[in-house]
């Protein structure tokens, strides 16, 4: 009788659907088939979704034959030995709950419900998933590998609510006391041809409880304009509020204020101690290699350490694609590809490959010879590339194993002569005045992670890995016959670490994280240098360095929502750092209360942060230095930097195609590294040498502060998608031990800054508009000027008096870029074209300026920015 | 709540747009203060000035014509007076005009003026003089690069490096003193310059990058032979036309300096006016008052 409610049920809610129900046939026949498989087989016959748990199916068999167009007959025709109750839920989802069972009752047992969500189209896990219990007004959000547990519940039965941004809202029931359930979620998607358009929000905000959090879905970076070298995590990253690029298409990334040494890069849990290539041109943060990225401005979890600004935790694909895929493009820097694929039902890889062409274009070496027989080879080498690999393994559905490997490395080869131009035929031959120059750098790192469900309550995490960066460089000179300089410089940090995490669900309203990890740094250095000014007169500087140290670290906290509006995230960290002895605690707490879930969600945070390890370079020899830079650790007079922040913010979704965010912020930093002498740059051959304490007698302890005020929105309407960023915000420092006491702008101070993203899809078409105007970043301005009188000659020296850093501005930086994309299916394969204009309006910006005191006036000379430059990338994926 | 969001909202635009810029303009008019007292030397004058406006011209004048001015050498008083028509020069009082520096002596100088004040101190090093200087020669003239400036930029993609080659003759020259001796000194007590300065310069700053006509290095660098004396090499180059141009005959300053560290730290911070302002020893002001030993020689080299 209820099946064949049911069935009217569902005829009539297919006929008011004005679905044409009668216009499929279906045949399944069934012999002592495993009903797991029968159901597999009607959903991929049907296209509908049925959801069920694996435990309510395990161990029965179906036998039926059944021929006829209803396909809730069909099911219940194979689920029909099973005590399992067929409910639908739209016209294409059906969840099957086992029969019987009345509904939730206060006077229940308690049990619990735990699983993990996968993305349907693509099987790899969901990390911030929303599992909510709409009858309990209670809920979770899936951990990093997907798992979620909701424990301590009544048991029974329990209507569940399954969400996440880009998909498509997902109501089942499932019941307490079973193993672990699987849950798919069907991205939204709109299709046209071949060309799938999916739609959005930018930053998940279901996962950024905290202040600072950017969590974003890789799906969604990829559709954002290209930037030099094709789609890059760290170009998409300066769009947001408070984060920008050093310079103007190179440098670090700056989070509010801070120097690019202060965030810590990871992926798979592993550190990359240099991302950048091209001489930071481009990140190594390929946006198309990774499943997940978080981002952290200023204030993170007590799982993360060691940095004072910013975390991004970035997780490589593991290929968990139900069909394999192919990615390869070109840009005029570089050409890429990507493999994903199934390995069984079991294991999954994912391998992606990048390199720069340049090269192959104008040729590394080049033979040349001249009319006196003289041959010679001259040089012009330079390429970059990035290997990543994972391949997964789950041996069951409670645990996966995962190994990755990243690699990436820029390599620079020159021998030219001195007086080469831009006419190659005037410097193709032999030369006795010439500069080689070999250089590489890049990282190397190795991880492997294993995730296992322990019980439904504890998910355990453990990882393993080998880091490495290192950076060679060596130079020959020759600028005259008989002077010459040669050196051969190294610098490597190695980390050997590994980290256990537990997430522990001890009830409904607390989620515990703890862990520990212990890292092994080594620091190795060394310099070969010879400058021979002439035959007989020579100096040479030799040194070898070597330090080790080890790093402790374990940290507890505590997700606790004592109520649907309030969630706290408390924690603290206790680091030990070998070299020095130096034990530090970094408690964090961060808290969100949801005002109204439409119009305003605060939240806040007070953090504390250590960091043990400072990257300083050489600020006098141009022998080494130049492209790397050195990371030293804390020891008995490097004390390790300390940074307080609070923030606070508010969040608003007043609609659902628009958000809009602010959030201000304080930061303290204490035993920061400064320079000691601010106009000290490089200008000589041999230095003061490499030696650490030398290094470090370039720098002194400073203070820096930092507040602001962070504004986004977000908005997605119909083919429109819209980016708007501002920042407001002072950075500034001071080095009391110099006695400077008052705080001046730092380097990169920027008191304002907008960007804006503007992106609109007509048809297979997609036009972008993106735009950044800040003010332009601090420059110390003479203020007068005055003569010394030179000792010997008596000859008047004019300078300028420059008695305050930093005192002026250089001006604003404005500029605007163009792209157009086109999309379409050729040869079976999805292409997208796509042509970008840089600085449309060939605003050349200054992005330096330098005085001569020996003019007139100022003597000012500016350095200007990039002018227009089309670029273009081609993209298939098959 | 919709209204509690919008006075967020305005309260943070509020904020925002009062972020104002900080950087404040400086005053102008730092004293300046400049005297090198030479060990073995009469009292040197002192010149007292002011920074200008940099609108104004280089030759613009910037001496202060009623300042006081006070040394005290080992002790000793000594007032300075106003140079007639040299506004900004201060002679020693004409009963001080007999003295000489002597090494070793402390010092300490004090300039006030109607609107502030400055002082400096320091030592009087031991007296240097030059025992030796060699000269090696080639017989021929080599190739070399001649070009003033060498500057790569990504950002601005300019690419200067577009250097011509020419022909000079890099002269070896080797000076010989007398290191200190007697004085319990550490390496950093006494600094050394050297200086290989053709009287018309011929040379270019790259080419002297790479070759060592000038240097600044602790004095207890350098090794000292059994009788004390100690050696400096360094090459300074002379271009030429071609390769079988004689070389040409010229002057050249060959200097010998010895100071304390703020001496070192000041010549070595003002060879790049462009760059920076020298590092100063003067409370007060800016400038550079030190004690300094010298020797130097002009000779012709054929």
């Amino acid at each position: 009788m209820h099946k064949r409610l049911t069935l009217l049920l569902f005829t009539i809610f297919c006929l008011a659907q004005g679905l044409d129900v009668s216009a499929q046939s279906y045949l399944f026949q069934f012999e002592d088939t495993p009903l797991l498989d029968a159901v597999e087989e009607f959903k991929s016959r049907t296209g509908i979704d049925v959801v069920y748990s694996t435990d309510l199916l395990g161990g029965f068999s179906s036998s039926c034959t059944y021929h006829g167009s209803v396909a809730v007959e069909a099911i219940q025709c194979i689920v029909q030995d099973a005590t399992v109750e067929v409910r639908v839920i739209s016209d294409r989802q059906i969840v099957l709950v086992l029969a019987d069972e009345a509904s939730v009752g206060p006077d229940k047992a308690r049990g619990s419900i735990a699983g993990i969500v996968f993305d349907s189209r693509t099987g790899e896990s969901l990390y911030g998933a929303n599992i909510y219990l709409p009858d309990l007004s209670s809920g979770t959000v899936t951990n990093e590998a997907g798992f979620f547990s909701l424990p301590g519940i009544p048991s029974g039965h329990h209507r569940v609510k399954l969400s996440f941004i880009g998909y498509v809202v997902k109501d089942t029931t499932l019941s307490t006391g079973s193993k672990s359930v699987i849950l798919e979620l069907n991205p939204t998607t709109m299709t046209m041809d071949r060309v799938v358009i999916e739609r959005s929000t930018l930053i998940r905000s279901d996962l950024a409880l905290f202040p600072g959090v950017i969590s974003m879905p890789v799906r969604r970076l990829e559709q954002l304009p290209p930037s030099f070298g094709g789609k890059d995590v760290f170009e998409v990253l300066g769009w947001m509020p408070g984060i920008q690029r050093a310079g103007e298409v190179t440098g670090g990334l700056l989070v509010r204020g801070s120097g690019s040494d202060q965030n810590l890069y990871l992926i798979d849990g592993a550190p990359v101690y240099h991302p950048w290539h091209a001489f930071s041109l481009i990140s190594t943060f390929q946006t198309e290699t990774f499943k997940d990225l978080k981002f952290y401005r200023g204030s993170f979890p007590a799982e993360y350490g060691g940095r004072l600004s910013a975390v991004l935790d970035a997780e490589l694909r593991d290929g968990r694609n139900a069909e394999p895929k192919l990615l390869a493009a070109i840009n005029p820097l570089s050409a890429r590809f990507l493999i994903e694929s199934t390995l069984g039902s079991k294991s999954s890889f994912m391998l992606s490959g990048r390199r720069s062409y340049i090269d192959k274009l104008i040729g590394r070496k080049h033979p040349v010879s001249d009319g006196a027989g003289r041959r010679d080879t001259l040089r012009t080498g330079y390429f970059f590339y990035d290997w990543s690999a994972k391949i997964s393994f789950s041996p069951h559905t409670n645990s996966r194993l995962s190994f990755s490997y990243y690699t990436g490395r820029d390599d620079l080869d020159l021998r030219l002569p001195f007086d080469l131009s831009l006419d190659f035929s005037s410097w193709l031959r032999p030369a006795d005045l010439f500069f080689e120059v070999d250089q590489d750098w890049g990282n190397r790192l190795y991880s492997v992670r294993y995730q296992h469900l322990a019980s439904d309550r504890l998910f355990l995490t453990g990882t393993a890995y080998y880091s490495e960066y290192s950076a060679n460089e060596s130079v020959l000179i020759h600028p005259t016959q008989s002077a010459s300089v040669t050196s051969d410089y190294r610098v490597q940090l190695q980390d050997l670490g590994a980290r256990v995490d537990a997430d522990y669900f001890p009830s409904l309203s607390h989620q515990i994280r703890a862990g520990f990890s212990v890292v092994d740094h080594r620091f190795v250095s060394s310099i070969d240098a010879l400058v021979s000014y002439s035959p007989s007169l020579s100096e040479s500087l030799t040194h070898r360095g070597r330090v080790q140290t080890r790093e402790f670290a374990t940290y507890i906290q505590d997700h606790w929502k004592p109520s649907e509006k309030l969630h706290v995230l408390l924690g603290t960290r206790l680091n030990y750092f070998g070299s020095g002895n130096y034990f530090r605690v970094s408690p964090r707490l961060s808290i969100q209360y949801v005002l109204n879930p439409r119009w305003l969600i605060l939240r806040g945070s007070a953090t504390t942060q250590y960091q043990f390890l400072q990257r300083i370079r050489d600020r006098y020899s141009f022998l080494y230095d130049l492209v790397s830079s050195r990371w030293i650790p804390s020891d008995s007079t490097v004390v390790p930097s300390k940074s307080r922040q609070l923030s606070f913010g508010g969040e608003a979704i007043p609609y659902p195609w628009f958000k809009v965010s602010a959030e201000g912020y304080l930061r303290i930093g204490n035993h920061i590294i400064l320079p000691r002498d601010e106009f000290q740059s490089k200008n000589g051959l041999l230095g003061p040498g490499i030696d650490i304490s030398t290094l470090l007698g370039q720098y002194t302890r400073g203070n820096e502060r930092s507040y602001g005020i962070e504004i986004g929105a977000d908005l997605f309407l119909l083919d429109w998608q819209v980016l708007l960023a501002y920042t407001g915000s002072r950075s500034e420092n001071r080095t009391p031990e110099l006695r400077n006491t008052t705080f001046r702008p730092s380097r990169f101070d920027v008191p304002r800054s907008f960007s804006a993203v503007i992106q609109r899809r007509v048809g297979r078409w997609q036009f972008s508009l993106s735009t950044v105007l800040r003010s332009g970043y601090p420059i110390t301005v003479p203020i007068a000027r005055y003569y010394l009188t030179d000792p010997v000659s008596n000859e008047q020296i004019q300078f300028f008096h420059t008695p305050e850093i930093n005192n002026g501005r250089l001006p604003p930086y404005f500029r605007m870029d163009l792209g157009v994309g086109y999309r379409f299916g050729f040869m079976h394969a999805d292409w997208s074209a796509q042509i970008h204009v840089y600085n449309i309006f060939n605003r050349r910006n200054v992005i330096n300026r330098t005085f001569d005191p020996s003019k007139e006036n100022f003597g000012l000379n500016n350095s200007l920015g990039l002018p227009i430059l089309p670029l273009f990338e081609l993209e298939m994926q098959l | 709540m919709r209204i509690l969001l919008q006075i967020t909202l305005a309260g943070i635009l509020a904020g925002s747009i009062a972020a104002c810029d900080t950087v404040q303009p400086s005053k102008v008019g730092t004293l300046v203060v400049e005297s090198f007292l030479k060990a073995g030397e009469p009292l040197p004058d002192v010149r007292v000035g002011r920074t200008y406006g940099v609108s104004k011209g280089i030759a613009a004048n910037q001496g202060i014509a009623e300042a006081e001015v006070e040394l005290i050498l080992d002790g000793v008083r000594i007032q300075y007076e106003p140079v007639a028509m040299s506004p900004g020069l201060y002679r020693p009082e004409s009963r001080a005009s007999h003295l000489i520096v002597p090494p070793l002596a402390s010092f300490e100088l004090f300039v006030r003026t109607p609107d502030d004040q400055a002082n400096a101190s320091g030592s009087i090093p031991p007296l240097i003089l030059l025992d030796d200087v060699e000269f090696f020669i080639p017989e021929r003239a080599i190739e070399a690069v001649l070009v003033d400036t060498l500057d790569i930029g990504l950002d601005s993609l300019d690419l200067a490096l577009n250097a011509q080659e020419g022909f000079i003759y890099p002269i070896q020259v080797t000076l010989a003193w007398q290191t200190v001796s007697g004085l319990e000194t550490t390496a950093n007590d006494y600094w050394i310059e050297t200086r290989l300065e053709p009287l018309s310069r011929f040379s270019s700053s790259l080419i002297d990058f790479f070759l060592l006509p000038q240097q600044v290095l602790p004095e207890e660098s350098i090794e000292a032979d059994e009788n004390g004396q100690v050696r400096w090499t360094g090459v300074y180059a002379v271009p030429v036309e071609a390769v079988d141009t004689p070389l040409p005959e010229h002057a050249l300053k060959v200097s010998l300096l010895r100071g304390d560290q703020a001496f070192a730290v000041f010549e070595t911070s003002r060879d790049s006016p462009e760059r920076r302002e020298p590092v100063s020893n003067v409370s007060g002001g800016i400038g550079f008052v030190g004690g300094i030993a010298i020797d130097t020689l002009r000779i012709i080299v054929k």
